[in-house]
């Protein structure tokens, strides 16, 4: 092994104007892959080797390239020699293993009768954002502006737009909305309205509150395939989305602490806000 | 009904899990959400098994997780960046102290050039450059033909080349100190 260890210094960007190369030049790296890659015929690699010894571009930029790839390699290599975080096998058995014979599929048919304890903990999830929806709309309270922790919340005022969150989410009513206004902002809308909901729920304490009145609105078990409906629409890879929410709804309802660690981060970042914002001017658009 | 048992589980998500993490957090740059990824693609394991049996399940998937972590920086795009991972180096990985300098100059030098690139370049680099798979392999996982693999690759290196001699003419000084080995190439032809 005869290795290089001085450094490579930069080539002048070439590659990106192949037309202005030499022909040999162009022809070489039109063919990089294959020889980095091991792609060539014996006629076609002794043509190569020649040229790269003939030509101190073509080898830097070769030796650049691999010298990239080893260095994306060791460092894919010390990334996943990191631990799993903690916890994180566990939420998945919790999601398989573990889970409820009926958890909520949302490619299942709701349960026309009983199925209240199944269901308990989706209609939780769910009644977390119809309740504070009701309350923030029929009572109108702030949310919170600042949890003393550093990261400022969404609207101090509740837009109107979570009526509309609302309806698409109660039973019977997803049609009506569905044909005015954009189903993915909706439901970019309703995510962070779960979001917001939830750290809402969870400073004020109303969770218990909430889990009483989940009691009687079981009918709001179909939340989740209203959800998977309008995700259907969505241009990336719906099953993902559906399963993003559904984990989302099914932390909610476990009170897992890391999720609600990344939802407050979201909320910092602003994705609410920005949600409630395009929302609204749907809205307006469409009156 | 499943057809894996929960220590068979356990033990996949031992022996995959770091390293699909890894892989999801290069494409998508975001090292919470690729966990995410990660656990959804463990559960539509669980849910759903790949025909072929256990010998499957790796390739699977990586092609899973290859795919939902595009689809989640298609995602994040469309909704606009989440600042709190994207600039912040330490959420996407650990700097550790007994890493070389020079060595994590280079990651870094590398990622910032990766970071430029479309994330399907990004994509085909990690799985060419990182994962090692075959152009066969690149394309089972891209749903793309064979001869699309080496178009795109050509591009993705010709791609990350230009942004590491942008780098480079950004901050002065080499692209890389890393040791090139120029007969490993030979070896691998």
């Amino acid at each position: 092994m005869n290795d290089r260890t001085d450094r490579i210094s930069p080539a002048p960007p070439t590659t990106s104007d192949p037309a202005a190369l030499p022909a040999d030049c162009a022809r070489f790296r039109g063919d990089l892959s294959a020889y980095l890659d091991g792609g060539m015929n014996d006629e076609e690699r002794r043509a190569a080797d020649t040229h790269v010894a003939a030509c101190p571009n073509c080898r830097r930029l070769a030796d650049e390239v691999e010298a990239a790839e080893r260095v994306l390699a060791l460092g894919l290599d010390e990334d996943a020699a990191e631990p799993l975080p903690a916890g994180f096998a566990g939420a998945i058995l919790a999601r398989t293993v573990h889970e409820a014979p009926v958890a909520g599929r949302i490619r299942r048919a709701p349960a026309a009768t009983g199925g209240l304890v199944p269901w308990l903990g989706w209609v939780a999830a769910a009644a977390l954002v119809v309740f504070n929806l009701a309350v923030w709309n029929v009572d109108g309270p702030a949310p919170p502006t600042s949890n003393g922790g550093g990261f400022d919340r969404a609207p101090a005022t509740v837009p109107a737009s979570w009526q509309v969150s609302a309806t698409l989410a109660a039973p019977g009513a997803s049609d009506a909305p569905a044909a005015s206004v954009h189903e993915h902002d909706d439901f970019a809308a309703l995510f962070s309205a779960a979001t917001l909901l939830d750290t809402f729920a969870e400073t004020t304490g109303d969770t218990g509150e909430a889990a009483a009145f989940a009691s009687r609105v079981i009918a709001y078990d179909d939340l989740l395939p209203r959800l998977g409906a309008i995700a259907r629409d969505l241009p990336a890879e719906p099953a993902a989305t559906v399963e993003l929410t559904r984990g989302l709804l099914e932390d909610l309802a476990s009170g897992d602490p890391r999720t609600h660690a990344r939802l407050r981060q979201r909320l910092a970042a602003g994705e609410l806000t920005a949600a409630l914002r395009r929302l609204e001017v749907r809205l307006a658009g469409s009156a | 009904m499943a057809a894996l048992t929960e220590a068979e589980l356990r033990s996949w998500i031992d022996r995959l899990a770091p390293r699909l993490i890894a892989l999801s957090t290069g494409i998508c740059r975001d090292r919470h959400r690729a966990e995410e990824i990660v656990q959804d693609s463990f559960v539509k394991l669980w849910n759903k098994p790949p025909d072929g049996g256990e010998r499957a399940y790796p390739s699977w998937l990586r092609r899973v997780v290859t795919n939902a972590s595009i689809n989640a920086l298609q995602r994040t795009r469309r909704h606009g960046p989440l600042p709190e991972y994207g600039e912040d180096r330490s959420m996407r990985r650990r700097d550790t102290v007994s890493e070389p300098m020079q060595s994590r100059e280079d990651r870094d030098r590398l990622e910032e050039a990766l970071g430029r690139l479309d994330p399907m370049k990004r994509t085909i680099l990690l799985l060419r450059g990182a994962e090692g798979l075959s152009y066969d392999e690149i394309a089972a996982h891209l749903d793309i033909p064979v001869g699309t693999v080496m178009s795109r690759l050509n591009r993705a290196r010709a791609a990350l080349r230009d942004a590491l001699a942008e780098l480079s003419s950004e901050v002065g000084g080499p692209v890389f100190s890393f040791e090139t080995h120029r007969d490993a190439r030979a070896e691998r032809a």
